[in-house]
């Protein structure tokens, strides 16, 4: 048996094997592989595969979190709350007597 | 490393990432404005926040309620005010004045707001209460009325807030003489209130009472009055029977009358006391700064003797409380005759930087059909210049100046020592009659002066050592203030007050001396043994009889125990003999007083006045010198001594010394009495001593005679015996005699 008979047995059994498959997505490949519409631009666009690198990213999104948990720190730390005291006979707020105490 | 992952997946997972945030941040973003309105509160920046509120509340924030609430209402005063001033003191503040930044003036408009959109319950009620007295100061019958109404609207019969706004309102109808408004609001009221609210309808009924009062219809006043009590003590029957059909031992005798009912005839007998044209006193003044601005919305309250240091929450619940109208003014009708002293409530934000010095002996002596003027004036406080902010002084002189302050004619500087650190301080009068803003004075006449001791304990040894070494310890922190008077002495201004805000706050009036320095002893002294310092200064006086320090930390720490007196007075004297002084002096004579000694008494009271000039003898030692004449039997001298004391001394306490005196001299009984009557002991408690001069009319004069002259010798036990048979009237008097 030659080659080419081979050949052509094993297409025959193959279309007999395939003959009830039908392709019909052809358009939608051709889409796909060369997009010509805004719309197939765009899918494609949409679909399209990309690699992040997760070093740099990460140590992006670390720097960013922390600054923002150091603000929130910042921003929380006790309240100073105020009360009159009563010093060398006179009434004063305890934040601003202090505060002059120090300035003086 | 990296990852894979298609666009879309990046895109959406961004996207759903800001949607989170968004609707984080729209929830989150007023609590956290509310959290960053507070730091910023509690870092001093008060007027950014305050904007910061105010820009909340109108943009119709979601936290609008909340900081409406947080900072307007319940840091508000509501009806009542942060401190109680009258010439006997001062009371208050309460801890949530901390909180307050905003005016009544500046909340009402969102406290408005409030009262329809807020939630109702004692918040929603207390911010009714603010708006009430905002605008009754306002002189403003019809924002009033329609707050009142407002806020009554948002509860139902069953509560006892709609009850108390629909009371209040007619309350301010009748207050502002809306008598129309009035009748109105009672009828409409009147319908309303159930059965079972018997208080309610004895209050309408007293309200309709004062509006018929004031219209001078007394006699309607009355019958409403009437027939309301007679309705509320039938309704006090009818629960007592229902009590008895459970219980048949139920009984009502221990419980007291209702209040209420107290009141109503409180009303009564002013308006049958109107009714005949007799009784009723009253008093009117305004309230201003002393640069004419008038002070609106204080309270004003009237305080008899017995009430005289309580404080009163409301101008609404008391008495006679009100509220200053715009131009400050208040008035007071129908007030029982009597003495009161005029309380004024105010607000930190009216007070500070200014003051109402006020005689702690004055008193307003109201009588039946006489109207009394009463004004007050606040002043502001006086600045001082030096020495000042804790610079420390080294010379051997110091010098303290203060502003030449407008109509003074004199001044008194008050020197003090702080103890414990700085949580406690003890002050004292340095120097009084100072006719210039300023004076010098040695660094020696500061440590010559004792400012009084405080101790941990009950043990002599625990005495605080900062306030024995008091002006001499180097370690000390000082301070000072100064009072003005004017020509007629009367008191018209003071450095010490309240110093709010950095405006007001001025010089602080803080020292430090440096001058000496400390001994061995001190030092002992300071480390908390007082027993080995006390030996130590015993041992330096031995080696150096005009070691003056010594002898006065002796005097000082041995004074402290009295089992020590004689020793002490020792030591006074030695220390009188190197450093001759008016308070050593003092200390001798009030020992010879007290040990009995009167020849001994006498003899110090004479160096005592070649001493001390004729103006600035204590008034406190003349009356000793006084009691010792008496014992002497020198009873003239005595009686004048007694009327030059009095003369000087506004709380009267030793008018009763003057009266038996001027019994047994003979005096007039009616000019006796009438002393009594004028001058009323007002010491740590307020004594009449009228009634206890009438009674004494009954005694036969020859035990008068007898009992007084017993009391004069100070003779006890014969005293004793004498007054066992005698009448009520004449042991009275002689007792209370005996206390002074």
């Amino acid at each position: 048996m030659n080659s080419r008979d081979e050949q052509r047995k094993a297409k025959q059994i193959l279309v007999e094997e395939l003959e009830q498959y039908n392709f019909t997505a052809a358009g939608k490949v051709t889409a796909r592989t060369h997009p010509r519409s805004f719309r197939e631009k765009l899918d494609r666009l949409w679909n399209k595969e990309i690699n992040i690198p997760l070093v740099p990213v990460g140590a992006a999104l670390f720097l960013f979190l922390s600054a923002g948990s150091m603000f929130v720190i910042s921003e929380t730390a006790p309240d100073g709350q105020r009360e009159l005291i009563e010093k060398g006979g006179s009434i004063y707020w305890s934040d601003l007597l202090e505060r002059e105490e120090s300035d003086r | 490393m990296r990852v894979k992952m298609k666009v879309k997946h990046l895109v959406l997972s961004t996207v759903s990432v800001i949607v989170l945030l968004v609707l984080f941040i729209s929830f989150l973003q007023p609590q956290l404005e509310t959290w960053g309105i507070s730091r910023q509160l509690a870092s001093g920046e008060t007027e950014q926040a305050k904007e910061r509120i105010i820009e909340n509340i109108e943009s119709k924030s979601r936290n609008r309620l909340q900081l409406i609430e947080k900072y307007m209402i319940s840091p508000a005063p509501g009806a009542h005010y942060d401190i109680y001033v009258s010439p006997s003191g001062i009371m208050g503040p309460g801890p949530e004045a901390a909180e307050r930044y905003f005016t009544l003036e500046e909340s009402a408009p969102y406290l408005l707001e409030y009262l329809e959109k807020g939630p109702a319950g004692d918040t929603h009620r207390k911010a009714a209460d603010i708006l009430s007295v905002y605008y009754y100061g306002e002189g403003d019958y019809e924002n009033l009325s329609l707050s009142l109404q407002k806020a009554a609207a948002r509860y139902d019969n069953n509560s006892e807030h709609y009850h108390e706004l629909k009371l209040r309102n007619i309350e301010q109808a009748v207050n502002f003489q809306e008598f129309e408004a009035a009748e109105a609001l009672i009828d409409q009221y009147e319908k309303e209130v159930p059965e079972s609210y018997p208080d309610a309808r004895l209050q309408t009924a007293m309200l309709k009472a004062r509006s018929y009062m004031l219209q001078d219809k007394t006699e309607e006043a009355l019958a409403v009055l009437d027939t309301a009590m007679e309705d509320y003590r039938e309704h006090e029957r009818q629960l007592l029977e229902e009590m008895r059909e459970y219980d048949p031992d139920y009984t009502d005798e221990f419980q007291e009358d209702s209040y209420y009912l107290t009141v109503a005839e409180d009303l009564k007998t002013s308006i049958e006391s109107m009714d005949d044209n007799a009784g009723g006193a009253s008093i009117e003044g305004r309230i201003t700064r002393s640069d004419g601005q008038p002070l609106a919305n204080a309270g004003v309250f009237l305080k008899d003797e017995p009430n005289v240091m309580r404080t009163s929450p409301s101008p609404f619940d008391e008495k006679y409380g009100t509220v200053t109208g715009p131009d400050g003014s208040y008035s007071f009708h129908g007030v029982a005759p009597g003495s009161y002293q005029v309380q004024v409530g105010l607000l930190l934000e009216q007070v500070d930087g200014w003051s109402w010095p006020a005689d702690m002996y004055e008193w307003v002596d109201l009588e039946a059909d006489e109207a009394e003027q009463y004004d007050i004036e606040l002043t502001p406080l006086i600045n001082i210049s030096g020495p000042k902010d804790y610079e420390t002084l080294e010379n051997e002189t110091i010098t303290f100046d203060w502003e030449d302050y407008p109509d003074a004619a004199s001044y008194t500087i008050f020197l003090g020592i702080e103890v414990d650190g700085g949580a406690g301080s003890l002050s004292v009068g340095f120097m009084e009659e100072i006719p210039e803003s300023q004076i010098t004075f040695e660094a020696d006449d500061l440590y010559a002066k004792a400012v009084g001791f405080s101790f941990g304990d009950e043990e002599w040894d625990s005495v605080q050592p900062e306030s024995l070494l008091a002006f001499a310890n180097v370690h000390g922190s000082y301070f000072w203030y100064v009072h003005a008077f004017d020509e007629d002495g009367e008191f018209i201004g003071q450095s010490n007050g309240y110093r709010l805000k950095e405006e007001t706050m001025g010089a602080l009036p803080f020292f430090q001396l440096q001058e000496r320095e400390m001994t061995e002893a001190d030092n002992l002294l300071m480390d908390g043994k007082a027993r080995e310092a006390l030996a130590l200064y015993k041992e330096n006086v031995a080696e150096n009889e005009d070691d003056i320090h010594s002898l006065r930390m002796i005097t000082r720490i041995n004074g402290l125990d009295e089992k020590n007196a004689e020793e002490t007075a020792e030591y006074q004297k030695r220390l009188y003999e190197v450093a001759p002084d008016e308070g050593n002096l003092f200390h001798i004579i009030e020992y010879y007083f007290s040990a009995g000694d009167w020849v001994e008494t006498a003899k110090w009271f004479s160096r005592y006045q070649e001493e001390v000039p004729e103006g600035k003898q204590s008034s406190y030692v003349k009356a000793l010198y006084g009691i010792t004449l008496t014992r002497l039997g020198e009873l003239e001298e005595a009686r004048s001594l007694f009327y030059e004391v009095m003369e000087e001394d506004r709380s009267n306490e030793y008018i009763g010394n003057l009266l038996a005196l001027e019994l047994y001299l003979g005096t007039e009984w009616e000019k006796v009495q009438e002393m009594a009557w004028e001058n009323k002991e007002r010491f740590y408690e307020t004594l009449d001593w009228t009634p206890l001069v009438e009674d004494l009319e009954s005694v036969e004069e020859q035990s008068l005679m007898e009992a007084l002259r017993l009391s004069f010798e100070g003779n006890e036990e014969e005293l004793e015996r004498f007054l066992a048979d005698e009448d009520s009237a004449l042991r009275n008097f002689i007792s209370e005699l005996k206390k002074r």
